[in-house]
């Protein structure tokens, strides 16, 4: 075999055969002009990678940042059905029956749970601890008219990475909606109260007559895939859990 | 999901669009376009994002350059002084920025430039840039070797030239 510039290029990137790449090093070995010019050709992509990278001490362009920071508010819309979606969507077609609004565009999530619910929180409240009875006795794809004539409904129900129980659900007021997500954490050893998790405010059109798919689920997917920690529970799975009262495991 | 996934491509796409323009802003503008062009099609399902990525940069680099030339002799025409004006800046400013890597790289045919940005920067094997740049593993692997030779060259003659 003939050593020249395109073998040690290749024997550079180790893209030669087993058996040429022991040749060459075999060469390399004994031949003093032969490894000099293999430093040589490995010291040009070293310059190339070096010099390149000063660009790095430049700052990225405002433009390059706002295009992908203006996709992440997409991409909610982008994640294809993980598997979650495949235990909910059963329900969302029963959802759609009753779903007669159609989301405009939400709030951000984070929104606490003190902006959307004002007296959560405090001891007594009456709003919030509606919401929570609700949690705790509704099943999924069920909707529960709550004292204050709210209207609850849960979607679905798992395990976050925390290991808590939480439910996600949307909630209808008289003029807004709201999708959510809520979890049943225990604090000093009582058996535990449902908290915020994540909220975003939908604006509720009501169509009368025109009954449009509640999309609002979805825009929670994110928060889902990251809080998720298996699947969702299926029903008769849910059915114990409301049993016994979400007592955590 | 595809945008976090660029997010982490960019400081390599950037060096890659540097390597190849030899200008910071020439440069921060390829990666602009290459981003806006990633995001507005889809991506074929046969190819990696980041091959897909890299082929884009590369790709409307390649455009780029051909208008250039197309710029450049329509200004050696009189009649369209006004683009010899622009030349004459972009001569300066490419003048100031220009180094012996960039010189190197800048004597290089564009398929050498590209094929060692993404050895060199990127770390792509041949299997890789093959398949990035669409040609055959052994065009890759001497085209490569080709570079390389021509920028030891270019790299070591210069000193010999000043002691000379």
């Amino acid at each position: 075999m003939k050593i020249n510039d395109d073998v040690l290029s290749a024997f550079l990137d180790a893209e030669l055969s087993d058996a040429e790449m022991k040749t060459v090093r075999e060469k390399l070995a004994e031949d003093q002009t032969l490894s000099d010019r293999l430093a040589e050709l490995s010291a040009v992509d070293d310059q190339v990678a070096a010099r390149y990278a000063e660009i790095d001490a430049r700052p990225l362009p405002e433009s390059v940042s706002a295009m992908l920071a203006s996709e992440e508010a997409h991409s909610a819309k982008v994640i294809a059905f993980p598997l979650w979606r495949r235990a909910q969507r059963g329900l969302q077609e029963q959802l759609q029956q009753h779903a007669g609004m159609a989301a405009a565009l939400a709030l951000a999530i984070g929104l606490g749970a003190g902006q959307l619910f004002p007296s959560a929180g405090s001891g007594g409240n009456n709003e919030w601890s509606a919401v929570a009875q609700g949690l705790e006795n509704t099943p999924s794809g069920v909707t529960a008219a709550l004292d204050n004539g709210n209207q609850l409904t849960p979607r679905l129900s798992f395990v976050n990475q925390q290991g808590l129980y939480c439910r996600q659900f949307q909630l209808r007021e008289s003029s807004r909606a709201s999708e959510n997500i809520a979890c049943r954490a225990a604090e000093n050893g009582d058996s535990g109260s449902w908290q915020l998790a994540a909220s975003i405010q939908l604006a509720a059109i009501q169509r009368p007559g025109n009954y449009q798919t509640a999309s609002g689920g979805s825009r929670l997917d994110s928060a889902l895939d990251e809080m998720m920690d298996g699947e969702a529970f299926d029903a008769n799975a849910e059915k114990a859990l409301i049993a016994e009262h979400w007592v955590n495991r | 999901m595809i945008k976090n996934e660029l997010t982490s491509l960019v400081p390599m796409i950037r060096r890659f669009a540097y390597s190849l323009t030899g200008s910071m802003p020439d440069a921060d503008d390829l990666l602009q376009n290459t981003i806006e062009r990633v995001l507005s099609r889809r991506v074929p399902d046969d190819v990696e994002l980041t091959k897909w990525v890299f082929r884009v940069c590369r790709n409307l680099w390649i455009d780029e350059f051909r208008s250039r030339k197309v710029r450049q002799i329509a200004a050696q025409q009189p009649e369209l002084s006004a683009d010899q004006i622009v030349d004459g800046e972009n001569a300066i400013h490419s003048e100031m920025e220009l180094d012996r890597v960039n010189l190197a790289m800048e004597q290089l045919p564009s398929d050498q430039r590209s094929i060692l940005s993404l050895v060199a920067i990127q770390g792509m094997s041949y299997k890789e840039v093959a398949e990035t740049l669409e040609i055959p593993m052994g065009t890759v692997m001497s085209r490569l070797a080709r570079a390389r030779t021509a920028l030891c060259h270019h790299l070591n003659a210069a000193p010999k030239r000043i002691s000379a």
